[in-house]
């Protein structure tokens, strides 16, 4: 199984815990650096997520077609 | 074979426990037409209903007045809830009335209570049947009329919120006959097409006009939908039986869009805090690293050889330094002792001498010619004076005695 798509709540998890490792005074510099990484890496997946096209409204007909309304 | 004898008294208590014992006695809805209605001084009100082949005696008392929310008069057609019980003085049964709505309307409340009731009972308005509503969606089902307010209403606040969002709308009828169908087709054609949440409603209207949402079959459809389902059927004062049985039931339509869509602003606002606070975060990190870093190249630097080194220079310096004072201290100490020397030596000098008037003699070979005996006549010899030096023939010796 290839890795499930994350939701942007899920992401939104990760992106607290990530903080909460970088906030910590323990964490090594490698450490640090990995979190900041990946804390870049979900904010950009997150940004993508919100897929920034607006959308026009469609109808949705009896035989299943969907046509923009007007 | 003997028989019991039963006083009037035990037969109307026995008859009166059968009837308060059985379960349709108790609970009950009757409709029929209104006769002999009196509203009595006690505020109790005593009437008859009635149809074509029946009548019943019936009471309302004044307790229960807050179920009658309109003047009984003759010949109304009524829906009357209540219990029926045993009056035992009489020997008659009658019907207590706890509400009393006017047929027609009446008859729609009844069938509303009636399968609220039931759908109650089966456990489809239970908490644990109902779906979190996502708070990140990126497509919306609207099962609604394509005219009208609720869906101009539904997507203007929903693209206001979140211009991002795909929003799929379902011309459903909702009103009429077709309406229960239309509104279930609208349900499962927008399940199958895989949005991330629906609203299904309308506006405002009358009970009937409503009622399309209280329909079993539409019922089940929001409840068997695996599609988080908000209901949202007219005011907020409207309640309808797919209000108890969907996921979340929305006062409005705009309500239902605030409720369905998040609001992209305030999301993208999270998201430039989040980076903020990781760059901030990450920095500190660093920062706090170069501290340490810094405050260890000051400890280092305190204990390096170079230092100890030039610790030692120092030290060496002033060594140096204290020598150097000491020889110049013993120098002046002999420079002093000579000076002394020289002041006692020149106590001591011939020169002195030779200054007072005295000379120096000597013979060529530089002894001291002391007595006659020293020389010889035609004997050179050197005299010394005070500024110099004559040299002399000896002409003559005279000796002569001292005294």
């Amino acid at each position: 199984m290839s890795e499930k798509r994350m939701t942007i709540e899920e992401n939104f998890a990760k992106l607290e815990q990530t903080l909460e490792i970088l906030e910590s005074e323990e964490v090594s510099l490698e450490d640090a650096f990995t979190a900041y990484t990946e804390g870049m890496k979900l904010l950009k997946i997150c940004n993508d997520q919100i897929d920034k096209v607006e959308k026009q409204v469609l109808k949705l007909s009896e035989d299943g077609t969907l046509t923009a309304l007007d | 074979m003997a028989r019991n004898v039963y006083t009037v008294t035990q037969v109307n208590a026995y008859i009166k426990n059968m009837f308060t014992q059985d379960y349709i006695c108790n609970s009950l809805f009757v409709k029929g037409e209104v006769s002999n209605c009196k509203y009595h001084s006690s505020g109790h009100i005593y009437f008859t209903l009635k149809d074509q082949k029946g009548t019943i005696n019936c009471v309302m008392f004044a307790g229960n007045r807050q179920g009658l929310k309109f003047r009984m008069m003759e010949g109304q057609q009524v829906i009357v809830s209540g219990t029926i019980d045993v009056y035992e003085r009489d020997g008659k049964y009658q019907l207590y009335a706890k509400h009393i709505v006017q047929d027609g309307a009446g008859l729609l409340y009844e069938r509303f209570e009636q399968l609220k009731r039931e759908l109650e009972e089966l456990g489809m308005f239970s908490p644990e049947y109902k779906q979190p509503i996502p708070r990140f969606i990126k497509t919306l089902g609207v099962v609604t009329a394509d005219t009208g307010a609720a869906v101009r209403d539904i997507i203007q606040i929903a693209t206001r919120r979140n211009p991002y969002v795909q929003i799929i709308l379902y011309p459903a009828i909702v009103q009429g006959d077709q309406a229960p169908e239309s509104i279930v087709n609208g349900i499962h054609a927008l399940e199958k097409l895989g949005v991330d949440v629906m609203i299904v409603g309308r506006g405002g209207g009358s009970m009937e006009d409503l009622w399309a949402f209280n329909e079993r079959v539409v019922a089940q459809a929001v409840f068997d939908c695996s599609v988080p389902i908000i209901s949202a059927v007219g005011h907020e004062t409207d309640t309808t039986i797919i209000d108890y049985v969907s996921d979340l039931r929305a006062p409005t339509p705009s309500a239902a869009a605030e409720l369905a869509v998040y609001d992209v602003r305030q999301l993208l606002d999270n998201l430039a805090s989040y980076k903020e606070l990781l760059t901030r975060s990450m920095v500190r990190q660093l920062r706090y690293r170069q501290e340490r870093a810094k405050k260890y190249e000051l400890q280092l630097k305190y204990l390096s050889p170079a230092n100890k080194l030039r610790e030692k220079r120092t030290f060496l310096l002033s060594l140096e330094e204290q020598l150097e004072l000491a020889m110049k201290r013993q120098i002046a100490q002999k420079r002093h002792e000579m000076a002394l020397y020289i002041e006692r030596l020149k106590g001591v000098s011939p020169l002195q001498k030779l200054n007072s008037g005295f000379s120096y003699v000597q013979d060529e070979s530089g002894k001291n010619i002391r007595s006659i005996s020293d020389v010889e006549e035609g004997d050179s010899i050197g005299i010394y004076v005070t500024d110099g030096y004559i040299k002399a023939q000896v002409q003559e010796i005279v000796k002569e005695r001292r005294i």
